[in-house]
């Protein structure tokens, strides 16, 4: 399999004489041409681990077993993976190994007989999972996390300093069963590790979501893709934030390389896909052009490695993000549609983790606040599904007047909250 | 190899310079570099001078690889078997960008179109007791197809297989006038009971129904004419 990328970039380039700041959205589709003989990244590593803590019991634990059950059984003979008991120390029931015919009938025997009990210890876990990582061939690797609880290791400090160590090496579709996990721990590592979060409501759905797991995984073709990005002389990356099927942002992840010029930010695995960056950088004064002068600000291509060969792949018109500084206000003031949708996606996101913690704290008027302003937002950036959930808690009238309904479900509260990042793709805007 | 910039660094690049990235003078008779930046409107989208080798329409946006009127895959080469039988002028844009300023305010504006999606309960196979679900369209062209993760439609459906990922196009010719356009290599489509025809267009009318795939069935709700 191989890759072609086709990128291109949208924004007003005119700027109000001495303003600092560069909007612009970089949207970049990966196609993945299959044969073309060797596989372009090496091969897939999958590694489970399965939250077998106590309160898994019942029908979770059923269901969750049944479910590595039916993954391990369809995993692809060429693939490596492993098999992780998530419990007061992971249990590495199936250490990392080729998926042949064998390891698969004994494997599928061991997972027969897992039992649940113990404790929830993310970091450990993921330390574990690591570990397993580390032993294998493939280079394109993903783990799916499922829990159905909050992590006990006494506040985040132990996970956020694993995250550190675990970063570029897989990422991890993270999975919350039931109404007691934490959307916001699943988002860390998500922030650290990239993949992506998601409710699963109901035990008996883990199955068919595992399978989607594993249908994206199988096509993924790239590990370990950068953003690459020439900037000026007195311009630093303000912000660089994803938007895949969820918004991921990633400015912490800017990094040098050996050319002070440019940075590099890691976007881990592709497949056939499109993601929009929106990228914003900012200028110091000295850096700002006079009126009627035109600045390169970036340039933005990718890299990845291409068996060992560093790669880049250059963007249309060079990836080219311009300003042009003017005193015509009439151009200036146009903020550029897509950059006006994504911003407003953005805020989406943060208006409905507000309103949800809100709600959890009892602060009802700050909740309907923040979900009143979140559902004015996701109408405006078409976000059906969003508005769906929002009003699974509240009630809103013609005029948008949001009012959170007497009962809500602690499921629809997590529902909401899980998938308040996700992304809905811009309509093709004129221009 | 080295440029020398306006602002009197040295270039390795003769666009711009490559230290502070001020644009490079022009060298004499340089066309192609003086036409990325004639566009005066908000958005730097690219020209493409690249049309569609199997329906000859322009190639309307580089960052997918499908023609946007037949589908055509201009990276695979692939697909694209539809010739519009009556083909739209490309429209010019003079829609006034500037009238959608910040995000700051509630849409309120009403999409021109809606469509209502429901399955046929009185087949088998299709799942029972789904909520119709509503759609407004905003777009110029809306693309209606099965959800799947290499492809972005505007309205994305689920639940029946027999939907092709790109089934229908709906397309706005002006202000309150719609028409519809099946896909070839498409699995069909009824408009009002009548079976369609691939690559023609047909107008639309509010209370519509267009049946696709197994069971879906796309009702136009709301049609409105010229905006008030």
């Amino acid at each position: 399999m191989a890759n072609t990328f086709a990128g291109v970039v949208h924004q007003n380039k005119f700027l109000a004489a001495g303003a600092v700041d560069v909007n612009a959205i970089v949207s970049i589709t990966s196609l993945v041409t299959p044969g073309g003989g060797q596989p372009h990244g090496g091969q897939l590593v999958i590694g489970f681990v399965g939250d077998g803590s106590g309160s898994m019991s019942g029908e979770k634990w059923r269901n969750a077993r049944q479910a590595l059950i039916d993954s391990v059984g369809k995993l692809p003979e060429s693939c490596e993976y492993f098999v992780i008991i998530g419990r007061s120390t992971p249990d590495i029931i199936i250490p990392a190994q080729r998926a042949t015919q064998e390891s698969k009938a004994k494997a599928l025997r061991v997972l027969t007989g897992v039992k649940e009990d113990g404790g929830t210890k993310f970091a450990q876990w993921l330390a574990a999972a690591r570990g397993e990582f580390q032993k294998c061939q493939g280079d394109i690797r993903v783990l799916l996390f499922l829990t159905d609880g909050e992590n006990d290791e006494g506040g985040d400090a132990k996970l956020e300093a694993e995250l550190q160590n675990c970063a570029r090496l897989f990422e991890v579709e993270s999975r919350g069963v039931g109404d007691a996990y934490k959307p916001d721990q699943l988002r860390l590592i998500q922030q650290a590790l990239g993949g992506s979060v998601d409710i699963i409501r109901r035990p008996e759905d883990l199955s068919d979501d595992f399978t989607a797991i594993l249908d994206r995984a199988t096509s993924l073709a790239l590990s370990d893709v950068s953003l690459q990005i020439w900037t000026p002389v007195g311009a630093t990356i303000e912000m660089v934030k994803q938007f895949g099927a969820e918004i991921l942002d990633l400015t912490a992840k800017v990094h040098d390389s050996p050319n002070p010029r440019i940075k590099r930010i890691p976007t881990g695995n592709w497949g056939e896909e499109t993601r929009d960056f929106h990228l914003v950088v900012k200028l110091e004064s000295a850096a700002v052009g006079k009126v009627g002068d035109t600045k390169l600000c970036a340039r933005v291509s990718l890299v990845y490695s291409d068996n060992g060969q560093e790669a880049e792949v250059k963007l249309h018109e060079g990836g080219q993000v311009l300003a042009v500084w003017t005193d015509d206000e009439k151009q200036s003031a146009v903020i550029n549609p897509r950059v006006a949708d994504y911003t407003g996606q953005a805020e989406l996101a943060e208006r409905i983790q507000e309103g949800v913690k809100a709600l959890e704290a009892g602060n009802e008027e700050l909740a309907t606040r923040a979900l009143q302003r979140a559902n004015a937002l996701a109408e405006q950036t078409g976000h059906e599904a969003t508005q769906k959930l929002i009003r699974k808690l509240a009630d809103v009238d013609d005029k948008g007047t949001l009012r959170i309904k007497k009962n809500v479900d602690k499921m629809d509260v997590k529902e909401l909250d899980t998938r308040s990042t996700r992304t809905v793709r811009t309509r093709k805007v004129n221009g | 190899m080295a440029f020398k910039c306006p602002d009197g660094h040295d270039s390795t690049t003769s666009d711009f310079c490559s230290e502070c990235g001020l644009q490079m003078p022009a060298p004499v008779q340089d066309d192609a570099t003086q036409g990325i930046s004639v566009d005066v409107t908000s958005d730097a989208q690219p020209v493409s001078r690249e049309s569609c080798p199997k329906c000859q329409t322009d190639r309307d946006d580089p960052s997918t690889p499908f023609c946007g009127v037949c589908g055509y895959n201009f990276v695979t080469g692939q697909g694209g078997d539809v010739v519009p039988q009556t083909v739209t002028a490309p429209q010019p844009t003079v829609q006034p960008t500037a009238a959608t300023p910040a995000p700051a305010q509630p849409a309120a504006a009403a999409a021109p179109i809606e469509i209502e999606v429901t399955f046929d309960e009185s087949n088998v196979d299709a799942p029972k007791g789904m909520p119709p679900r509503k759609f407004s369209l905003y777009d110029e062209e809306s693309l209606i197809g099965r959800r799947s993760s290499s492809m972005l439609q505007t309205v994305r459906l689920e639940g029946d297989d027999c939907v092709s990922r790109r089934h229908l196009l709906i397309i706005r010719q002006s202000a309150g006038s719609y028409v519809v356009r099946l896909f070839d290599n498409t699995n069909g489509g009824m408009l009002n009971g009548k079976e369609m025809t691939a690559g023609v267009e047909e107008p639309l009318a509010e209370g519509d129904t267009i049946a696709i795939g197994a069971f879906t069935i796309i009702k136009v709700n709301v049609l409105r004419g010229s905006r008030r």
